[in-house]
């Protein structure tokens, strides 16, 4: 107490919680952004998709939820749940438990949540047999024949790659409530599905909502990998310049050279059609403004002042680089990034357009490609649909990119408010 | 005899630029003794700063290189150890403490997290203990509710405050050696006054010693027991702080003691000493210091012709006139010698330089507490 009492404390009392809110950098920022109603939208967007990608088999799905059939209750519905989709909608609840527990710091919440699921989906990868020959048409059958004494259907009652077998000769219809579109009366009996069918009877808005998946899968997988490359990269480059950074950049500019569509195809021509490739290579192509952006980033940072107290607290390089550093310098990285997931999804879904993308999945840019596929007619249903959501994602990302490039630049603050 | 805990023996550091090689340091010489506080005296770019960085081995190489001389810390030369052998002595036996507290903590972090991580990389604490331990180096430095403070960030902090916290920071692992790089050049006179009564303080608690690089000559009066005076890259003046500030022998000590306002003294202009530094990439031959030197012109005007020359255009600018001074001044860079008992000088014509020793630079002294400083 002598000492407190001997030298006059110039401090101000502590900040008490409630008038001044503790806040990082990080938060701050997160904040400022989506204050923007710009950002919200965009937010909004991206949180609808997520839920459906998340509940896909919930809300998309020939086999009933639940169902007494031959006076046995059963839910086809859980029998067909695939190793992903487990561990995606238990990853889905354990999140939610653990955004209530504030006790426990916010970054070993979210490791564990992403334990859960690698677990969960390893456990049921390695634990199920065989997948059963899919006959979406069984129940729908079962019940045209009064098999069937109660049954509590999802939503929309069309797995993505049912090609209703049990009504041949559907071919492209059109939504129900196209009231203009003109069909022969066969096809109107067909006609009450929401978005339409495509060429090979599967319905539109199973399929789309199915291809969630893929499309913010994509993007954050393949930014995910580009992100961990050029920050590790730029970081180095920065730190050391010189010698590092000259070959660094050399690297940046010849991975910058590969035109990573036609590699793609290439590898595509050689290896199958597989969505994880995809990603792969769209993350070891795209990892070169990430590195750039990083690298001027500690550029900058390594001549202040806290860099050198750091040093000269004799902290390890690892400690100095990534805790110190990079959160000060990662606010351009994320801008980059959020428009690098735009342009994942742009990529997947060009390539599924040229009808390169993983046939066993469905996307939303290989139903643009049926669009185009029309028998005669324009099938607008096909082109729209998928085209929008496609517009929507990319425009939400980018509105989440722009607002919070403008919340990290204080000079930018004033010109935009998208 | 005690033995130096930090010597540093003809120290040369120079730097690749675009302006070609630029000699920061140019055989610096000077030892701080346990307990004792050296205070470095001069103006920006001297080679203050870069004598410190080089203790912790903080300066880029490249740009940066050492081209020769020996940092002797506790009888080991510290220009030989690795990164990973200075990463412990880094923080653990020497610290440091920079002159900008607004931006010597990491805005990201809780001033707790930035405490704790130190402690936790130098001593063997577990989280909790580490914890404590900050809270008592935070209530050490005279902050109040310690405990509150640790999880506050930066930006919620005056300056004084922060520099409060750096100096906790330096001082919770108790380092044998404290490098402060003007450390109150950034505060205001007040904080400045609390900031040194502080260090002083905890200087005597811990038995610490400190290196105090400053420009200011009163926060020397007032804190160091020995004082560097440096000039372009060496050290132009060295001695007890009494020796010193009793009797300046280079000239450049004088004019800075000249320059310092005096209470009862009218001056229409306060003195100064005309002209920049030098460019360190493009010194002028011998002193460095002649072409702003009062005292060889005065002797110039009185000497025979054949001692005297003219400045060369080279250095003459606009508030350095082309007069004459002496020959030897330009001929020649005078070496720091021994010029009295335990007083060292670089300067042809401080008294005694004729017949000096050519000996290190090395003073034992330490004032006793609160002894005042005839100044």
């Amino acid at each position: 107490m002598n000492d407190a009492a001997s030298i006059p404390s110039t401090a101000p009392a502590p900040p008490r919680a409630s008038s001044t809110r503790r806040q990082t950098y990080m938060q701050r920022v997160l904040s400022d952004t989506f204050v923007r109603w710009g950002a919200r939208l965009g937010l909004a967007w991206i949180v609808v998709l997520t839920f459906l990608a998340i509940f896909a088999p919930l809300v998309a799905n020939s086999r009933p939820l639940l169902i007494k059939m031959d006076g046995e209750w059963s839910s086809p519905m859980i029998k067909s749940l695939t190793p992903l989709d487990i561990a995606l909608l238990l990853g889905f609840f354990v999140a939610a438990i653990a955004y209530f527990i504030k006790s426990v710091p916010a970054h070993f919440r979210a490791l564990a949540v992403l334990a859960v699921v690698l677990l969960t989906w390893l456990v049921a990868w390695l634990s199920a047999g065989e997948p059963p020959p899919e006959v979406y048409e069984t129940y729908r059958v079962a019940e045209r024949e009064g098999r069937v004494q109660f049954v509590i259907n999802a939503p929309i009652p069309y797995s993505p790659r049912d090609r209703l077998r049990d009504q041949p000769g559907v071919g492209l219809v059109a939504p129900w409530w196209a009231w203009w579109e003109t069909t022969n009366t066969e096809a109107r009996r067909h006609r009450h599905h929401w978005l339409g069918n495509e060429a090979n009877n599967m319905d539109m808005a199973s399929r789309m909502i199915h291809a969630c998946r893929v499309a913010l899968s994509i993007g954050f997988v393949a930014t995910g990998i580009a992100m961990v490359i050029g920050i590790v990269l730029g970081g180095f480059m920065g730190y050391f310049s010189r010698a590092v950074d000259l070959v660094g950049m050399r690297l940046v500019e010849v991975f910058e050279f590969i035109p990573s569509l036609y590699l793609i195809l290439i590898c595509v021509a050689f290896f199958g059609r597989n969505i994880y490739f995809i990603m792969v290579i769209l993350g070891l192509t795209g990892w070169t403004g990430y590195a750039r952006f990083t690298r001027a980033e500690f550029l900058r940072l390594r001549n202040q002042d806290f860099v050198l107290a750091a040093q000269a607290c004799g902290l390890p390089l690892r400690s100095i680089l990534f805790r110190h550093m990079l959160p000060n310098g990662i606010g351009p990285i994320l801008v980059t990034a959020s428009f690098g997931v735009a342009s994942a999804i742009l990529y997947e879904a060009t390539l599924s357009f040229l009808n390169v993308g993983d046939v066993q999945r469905p996307s939303w840019g290989e139903l643009l490609y049926q669009a185009l596929q029309g028998t005669g007619s324009f099938t607008w249903w096909i082109a729209i649909f998928p085209g929008f959501a496609i517009f929507m994602t990319v425009f939400a990302y980018n509105l989440i990119g722009e607002s919070l490039r403008d919340a990290i630049d204080p000079h930018m603050k004033k010109s935009s408010h998208l | 005899m005690t033995q130096p805990l930090l010597k540093i023996e003809d120290l040369a550091v120079s730097f690749d630029t675009s302006e070609g090689t630029v000699r920061a340091v140019n055989g610096v010489n000077m030892s701080v003794y346990p307990g004792q506080t050296l205070g470095v005296v001069g103006e920006s770019g001297c080679g203050k700063s870069v004598s410190a960085l080089s203790t912790l081995q903080l300066v880029p190489t490249p740009p940066g290189s050492f081209d020769g001389g020996r940092i002797l810390f506790d009888g080991e030369n510290v220009l030989d150890k690795s990164e990973k052998e200075m990463q412990k002595i880094r923080g653990n036996h020497i610290a440091m403490i920079f002159q900008e507290p607004m931006t010597s903590l990491n805005p990201v972090y809780t001033v707790g997290d930035q405490i704790c991580e130190a402690i936790l990389l130098h001593q063997h604490v577990n989280q909790a203990e580490a914890k404590d331990i900050a809270e008592q180096a935070l209530r050490d430095v005279g902050i109040a509710e310690p405990r509150a403070r640790l999880d506050v960030y930066p930006h919620q902090m005056s300056g004084g405050m922060r520099q409060r916290i750096m100096i906790a920071m330096a001082l919770a692992c108790k380092p044998r050696l404290l490098l402060a790089d003007e450390p109150t050049t950034a505060l205001d006179v007040t904080i400045q006054a609390q900031i040194l009564e502080l260090l002083r303080k905890l200087q005597t608690e811990h038995g610490m010693s400190v290196m105090l690089i400053t420009h200011d000559l009163g926060v020397v009066a007032e804190n160091a027991d020995v004082i560097a005076v440096m000039y372009a890259g060496r050290v132009v003046e060295y001695g007890s702080v009494h020796d010193v500030f009793a009797n300046p022998m280079h000239p450049y000590t004088q004019g800075l003691f000249e320059s310092i306002p005096k209470l009862g003294e009218t001056h229409d202009r306060l003195p100064t000493i005309p002209g920049q530094v030098p460019n360190p990439a493009r010194l002028p031959a011998g002193c460095p210091f002649h072409p702003r030197c009062k005292n060889t012109r005065c002797l110039a005007a009185e000497a025979p012709a054949e001692q005297v020359t003219t400045l060369s255009a080279a250095v003459v600018e606009d508030d350095i006139p082309a007069d004459n001074v002496m020959k030897d001044c330009v001929d020649g860079d005078p070496p720091l010698l021994e010029v009295a008992p335990g007083h060292w000088a670089a300067c042809w014509h401080a008294p005694g330089h004729a017949d000096g020793k050519a000996t290190r630079p090395d003073v034992s002294y330490r004032r006793a507490a609160e002894e005042p400083v005839a100044g």
